[in-house]
């Protein structure tokens, strides 16, 4: 983990992903209308934001599932922006999106060679060996079909199956998503071994407390901008800014209006 | 009156194999981009129009199937290329009214250049008829009926043993997915073409010196393995079973009612199994890729 990382993430710095002045969306108005946003190795950053502030659009475009219209998209230098997926997860960027879209009629085992579709064949068992000690879960539930398995052993396969590309930075949307709490943390604590072992981190969450607790550093969308960004330990604290934007860190937060 | 019955069921399992065949390639092409390949039986006529001109200028036949079998590939590859790639905004329905098109527009060219006539291949195995269990097929027979159970091997073993099979298989259970594992569901589409291109030049070779072929009868055959397809609900093995199922009710209908319901039937079946199959089950296959593919390009 590096601890002097710096605040402002549109710094010049040439290591790390790097998204600046990122505008995309689906149809005449964009979704993201100008996000900065990096990580570096070994960092988690997450991604704050009510619903619709734009969260999975930056997810998506920064996985290129989403053309970006305007701003780049940089990997330790190099230009992401205009490469399709497969490249992207070749340069060693992967996503875990949100609903995991596992392959659920195949087998787990054949959802994590696909994982390692990109990757020849060679290091395809090391790859496997090294998913299964990180989710040893998983290990009897290889013959199972994935569209059978629990809420979270289906997210643990999606991480994983993102894992079998060996990738150097990881984007995970909503990880959480419709999970006990416990499963919750339980995943989250992998996550937090993953940047241990050297892997940047984008963490897309909207229960900001735990992801804030996991993170390194935190930026916060609303309507397509970031309003705040800086060190997760320094947002955390700050109730000013918790009763802003997350109306209170509880586990069980009340939203004051309807969920849409 | 039994080898009567013996006498349709060998018919039956000839073109039921053909059928099964082409089925083959239509599942194939859905399976990988979600198109209804209307132009999977034109394939089976320009093959053996094809052959019959190499055969013509005195080719043997392994040049003149190779020739066919080619033909089928780079017209795969063009139609590919030249035609689905560029329809960048289209929506599936557009691209299958487009697919409809060429067909219709080979044959009308291959009517143009060959002639209205019918052509079918010269026998090139002995044509002498052989008896088995008291049923008289020809070795031509035999021939459709083992290599399209060679055919799908093949395709069961690159289908569900193979890293592309999977990534095929990965395609039709979640496009979105398949995109981000780093598939390129726009060359699994080319290689799902010329796969169903190598399908309908094999049918060539074999099904050409069974039935004389018009320039015009490719959607007929296209429309058979369509709907043995749709029996099959869209799954490989399943296909071959249906193609077959359909060579039978037609040959026993032929031959016990008349053989100008042969055709009636089976386009009667497909009215009736997409009926039933509509009232069943939104979740076919076809849906899947119908509502969650455009997006992926």
């Amino acid at each position: 983990m590096t601890a002097a990382t710096s605040v402002d993430p549109g710094s010049s710095k040439s290591g790390g992903l790097v998204a600046t002045g990122l505008v995309a969306g689906y149809h005449q108005t964009p979704v993201l209308r100008s996000v900065d946003v990096s990580v570096d190795a070994g960092e988690i950053v997450c991604v704050l934001g009510a619903n619709g502030a734009g969260k999975s659009t930056l997810a998506r475009a920064l996985a290129g599932l989403l053309a970006v219209r305007e701003g780049t998209i940089e990997l330790d230098g190099c230009m992401l922006s205009d490469l399709p997926v497969s490249e992207r997860v070749m340069a060693g960027v992967s996503l875990v999106p949100e609903g995991r879209a596992l392959f659920p009629r195949l087998r787990v085992k054949e959802n994590l060679m696909l994982g390692a579709f990109r990757r020849n064949r060679g290091g395809l068992s090391a790859a496997m060996t090294e998913v299964l000690d990180l989710f040893p879960v998983l290990a009897p539930r290889l013959n199972q079909v994935a569209g059978t398995l629990s809420g979270g052993e289906q997210q643990m396969v999606a991480i994983a199956r993102a894992l079998m590309a060996r990738p150097t930075y990881l984007v995970l949307d909503e990880p959480s998503l419709g999970l006990a709490p416990i499963i919750i943390e339980r995943i989250l604590v992998k996550v937090r071994e993953l940047a241990s072992s050297g892997m940047g981190i984008i963490l897309i969450e909207q229960n900001a407390s735990l992801a804030l607790a996991i993170s390194d550093r935190a930026v916060v969308i609303e309507r397509g901008v970031v309003v705040m960004s800086g060190d997760a330990a320094t947002i955390r604290d700050d109730g000013d800014v918790v009763r802003a934007y997350f109306g209170g860190l509880g586990r069980v937060t009340t939203t004051t209006h309807s969920n849409n | 009156m039994f080898t009567d019955f013996l006498q349709f069921t060998a018919g039956g399992l000839t073109s039921g194999a053909i059928y099964g065949l082409l089925a083959l390639g239509w599942v194939l092409v859905m399976r990988v981009s979600g198109l209804l390949f209307f132009l999977q039986g034109e394939f089976v006529v320009v093959g053996v129009f094809v052959i019959v001109t190499l055969q013509d200028h005195g080719a043997s036949i392994a040049v003149a199937a190779v020739g066919a079998i080619a033909a089928c590939v780079v017209g795969a590859l063009a139609v590919d290329g030249l035609v689905i790639r560029r329809l960048r905004s289209a929506t599936p329905m557009s691209e299958v009214l487009v697919l409809l098109g060429l067909a219709l527009l080979a044959g009308h060219a291959l009517q143009q250049i060959a002639g209205p006539n019918a052509r079918g291949v010269k026998p090139f195995l002995p044509t002498k008829p052989v008896s088995i269990f008291g049923a008289f097929v020809t070795p031509h027979q035999i021939a459709a009926v083992v290599v399209t159970a060679v055919a799908t091997a093949a395709v069961w073993f690159g289908v569900t043993r193979t890293s592309l099979g999977r990534a095929m298989q990965a395609c039709a259970d979640n496009p979105e997915g398949a995109v981000l594992v780093g598939i390129r569901p726009v060359r699994l589409r080319t290689l799902g073409f010329v796969g169903a291109a190598l399908i309908g030049g094999v049918a060539a070779v074999v099904l050409g010196p069974l039935a004389a072929m018009t320039p015009l009868g490719g959607l007929l055959w296209s429309l058979k393995g369509f709907i043995a397809a749709v029996l099959a609900r869209w799954s490989f093995m399943g296909a071959v079973a249906a193609g077959i199922f359909l060579g039978l009710i037609e040959s026993y209908g032929a031959g016990y009612i008349s053989s100008v319901y042969k055709d009636v039937i089976s386009l009667s079946m497909l009215v009736v199994v997409l009926l039933l199959q509509g009232a069943v089950s939104r979740d076919s296959i076809v849906q899947r890729l119908r509502t969650r593919r455009m997006s992926l390009r």
